[in-house]
């Protein structure tokens, strides 16, 4: 089933781990000291016990014959040169696992951060320059170019069509710069730029939660490229222009849609650069619990009772070990195990804060690196298979992606879902042209 | 404090004691020895003067009240007929197995799994001794298992407890002999009644429930005594001879397989009469406290219900399942076969439940009214 190219020992032999490291005449402690400037405690780089249980957790772990380990012993050693031109820093998803288990609190990610903003300009991926450079030309902070304008239209004409065919839904609003909303919802920009009618689920659980919620004509896209890139002013850009609109509409909460990374951007990204704001940066899918249990979302799990359909979740690293910890990952299995049915859930292992990155984050699915990428992902993919399950619940965009190719990739049935499309399921409103990620098994479900 | 004083006072005397054991078994396997269980299967004084009146057989007592909040807690029960985790309808895939059990033979299988697995040194189970009469027995081979299936298990609906004046208490009695053999993993099988004490015990952390590390709970709607009488009774509803008859099963009718291999069906109102007393008075048709809870009520001929209720049982039954110990009933042959099942549990459940409440009412006290 899985392609024999791509398995381990081969990609081994390709990318030469098992070469050894020369220690140089140019031995140079540029890094090590810029490093140890500008991360608290140094680093904690000249703690490293050389224990390995970052490497032997990391998915990119032999990818371009770099692991986490080495990393930090090449760093430590002055290889400055081999680590400069390793790829490698492109390859690992900043995804924090190495931290979570390193003894001594050794922040590789950010040694990576690092790294790539020391990176030759003209040899970044262009993917993630492109998305970074076009999101800073827009107040709508929008990586794929969507203009206030056109997005206005775009929310408008599909919130249209909903009242127009859905039953039920003849009075659905989106409402757009509403002042004094108590819930400011981002947008992943995918999708209104390439299949509009996937943002119809999430509507139309805010508008049976009868939330109080708005869209912002500006800052509104949930992603920040610039933060990938390393480039911390243009990462602050982002995160200011959000802060803006937020505030100047009164907004209580910063309510982050199903994704991952944007999450954390902000938050850490107000944190770090002491932007003043008043509003609180929330997930969804504390909401979604909380809408659940206050009976405004009417969930419940029958019509699984017969068909007894596995599912499983990929906890998004940047909301669960980077962001929330366990308490959301707790709330995910909640919304989870109510829409779906407790039985038919099925966790991975390792899974909540200590799960494994999918392959898809830290800007890997824009970089030119797919083939290390999909390997990256066998791990994952081999993972999920373990748990039987048909359905991979993934409440972030890039996870989501990455799941996709990779199901495609090993030639294996494992279909990525979002939450927002088996809530809908589960309370009898997901629509017939919204069911384009499920197989035929949840076709015609509950339509 | 309340003792066994108070239990012969509050639940023998209004006839609600369910005879299920747990207070002797608790007092007998801690060394006490005041309690011992009459011919008749009733709990008495066997030696007063040993009783220290520590009042744990009252507190235990699934008749009792006082650790009601606690069990329900500890087994996350929730309204209306406890925890589910899942529902399904399955069978023992070895047919030798389901050969000797009427319906699908999943206890049977479960335990053997569980056997096979070295999860478990023995269980609690009841094995035959005559037609209609079985006895409590801690099984700690997979030939006693096999053995104990047949009549205990073909009547699965829940009374297991076919006898002629044999009753249910013992079952759990069958402990002390849990902690003479020096087992510490064990599987209980048992009535609604029986898993409740247990469950109790385990609240209050008494030995030998610590032994008990799974509980299999039966589907009941109430006991049935056999004595003479009764069997005369059936036979003339039946219109039959008592001789003829071969085994009984009992699903949402009670059936009498002839020798013949006719089978006669009775309306279960028409057996009210030989249900033992206590049982007209108890609420749990489910096994609400149980691990997993089996009968073969919402399944074909030949598949049993199961419920499980705890992450413990989901797993035992997931893990069953994918080492084809048991063997699931196929969505292709009833789309409903699930959610069926468990709505015809529901429904069970809340007959037993109503006639209860109502069988309570009557006795309480009431005021007389005076005429002027």
């Amino acid at each position: 089933m899985i392609d024999p190219d791509l398995s381990r020992s081969d990609s081994v032999k390709d990318h030469g781990v098992q070469m050894p490291v020369e220690l140089g005449k140019e031995s140079s402690n540029m890094i090590k000291d810029l490093v140890m400037s500008v991360l608290p405690d140094g680093g904690n780089l000249n703690l490293c016990f050389t224990c390995g249980a970052c490497s032997s957790g990391c998915p990119a772990s032999g990818l371009a014959g770099m692991d986490p380990r080495k990393f930090v012993r090449m760093i430590s050693l002055g290889l400055d040169k081999e680590i400069m031109t390793s790829e490698w820093v492109w390859m690992c998803t900043t995804c924090d696992r190495c931290v979570h288990v390193c003894p001594m609190d050794i922040d590789i990610p950010q040694l990576v951060f690092i790294i790539r903003s020391n990176w030759p300009e003209d040899k970044r991926p262009k993917g993630i320059v492109e998305f970074c450079s076009t999101a800073l030309k827009n107040k709508t902070c929008s990586p794929m170019g969507i203009n206030a304008e056109d997005w206005q239209f775009i929310v408008e004409d599909v919130a249209d069509d909903i009242r127009e065919t859905q039953q039920g839904f003849e009075k659905l609003n989106v409402p757009m710069d509403k002042k004094g909303a108590m819930l400011f919802l981002n947008q992943n920009s995918k999708m209104p730029a390439e299949a509009p009618a996937k943002m119809a689920p999430l509507w139309k659980i805010m508008h049976l939660a009868g939330a109080d919620w708005t869209y912002g004509s500006t800052g509104w896209a949930a992603e920040n490229y610039c933060m990938f890139l390393s480039d911390t002013g243009a990462w602050e850009n982002l995160v200011r222009t959000k802060a803006k609109i937020i505030e100047d509409l009164g907004c209580k909460v910063l309510l982050n849609t199903e994704c991952g990374h944007d999450f954390f951007a902000v938050r850490k990204g107000l944190e770090n650069f002491k932007i003043p704001h008043t509003f609180k940066v929330k997930s969804i899918i504390e909401y979604y619990a909380k809408w659940i249990r206050q009976g405004r979302l009417k969930v419940n799990s029958d019509w699984n009772l017969d068909l007894k359909i596995k599912f499983t979740v990929q906890d998004p690293c940047q909301l669960v070990r980077k962001g929330y910890g366990d308490f959301i990952a707790d709330e995910l299995r909640f919304v989870i195990k109510q829409v779906v049915g407790e039985e038919n859930f099925v966790d991975m292992y390792p899974n909540r804060s200590n799960n494994y990155c999918c392959g898809g984050g830290g800007g890997a699915m824009e970089t030119d690196f797919n083939r290390e990428r999909l390997q990256y992902g066998k791990n994952k993919i081999d993972q999920i298979l373990e748990t039987d399950a048909t359905y991979c619940v993934t409440p972030c965009n890039n996870c989501h992606s990455q799941i996709r190719e990779l199901s495609h990739h090993y030639n294996v049935k494992i279909k990525p879902v979002h939450l927002w499309t088996i809530l809908c399921l589960a309370m009898g409103v997901l629509g017939e042209n919204e069911r384009e990620c499920l197989g035929d098994d949840l076709k015609r479900v509950r339509l | 404090m309340k003792t066994f004083f108070n239990l012969v006072q509050e639940v023998q005397k209004p006839g609600l004691c369910y005879r299920c054991g747990g207070c002797v078994t608790f007092c007998t396997a801690i060394n006490y020895g005041a309690l011992e269980i009459d011919q008749n299967g009733k709990p008495v004084y066997g030696d007063i003067e040993k009783c220290i009146e520590c009042g744990l057989c009252y507190s235990i007592c699934p008749e009792i009240k006082d650790l009601d909040e606690e069990t329900k807690r500890n087994a996350a029960w929730s309204e209306p007929i406890g925890r589910v985790i899942e529902t399904t309808v399955v069978r023992a895939s070895d047919s030798l197995v389901r050969d000797c059990a009427t319906d699908g033979g999943a206890v049977t299988a479960l335990l053997l799994h569980l056997f096979d697995r070295n999860r478990i040194d023995g269980a609690i189970v009841a094995r035959p001794v005559g037609r209609f009469q079985r006895q409590p027995f801690l099984a700690t081979t997979r030939e006693e298992i096999i053995e104990s299936a047949g009549l205990f298990f073909d009547t699965s609906h829940g009374m297991k407890r076919f006898s002629d004046q044999y009753v249910t208490f013992s079952t759990i009695e069958e402990f002390g002999s849990v902690i003479k053999k020096g087992l510490s993993r064990v599987a209980l099988v048992g009535t609604p009644c029986q898993i409740k004490s247990l469950r109790k015990m385990q609240v209050l952390n008494l030995i030998p429930s610590d032994a008990i590390k799974v509980c299999f709970g039966l589907f009941c709607s109430g006991n049935l005594t056999f004595g003479v009488k009764e069997q005369q009774k059936l036979a003339d509803i039946a219109g039959i001879e008592w001789d003829d008859v071969s085994r009984i099963n009992l699903r949402d009718k009670l059936m009498i397989i002839l020798k013949t291999g006719e089978v006669k069906t009775i309306e279960l109102d028409q057996i009210e009469e030989i249900k033992r007393y206590a049982c007209h008075y108890c609420s749990d048709f489910s096994a609400e406290f149980a691990d997993i809870s089996f009968g073969g009520i919402g399944a074909d001929e030949g598949w049993t219900t199961v419920i499980t209720r705890t992450p413990l049982g989901r797993a035992i039954l997931a893990d069953a399942r994918s080492r084809r110990s048991i063997e699931q009933y196929k969505i292709e042959d009833n789309a409903e076969f699930a959610s069926s099942a468990l709505q015809k549990v529901r429904r069970a459940s809340a007959a037993k439940k109503k006639k209860a409440r109502y069988k309570r009412r009557s006795l309480q006290v009431k005021s007389v009214q005076v005429k002027v």
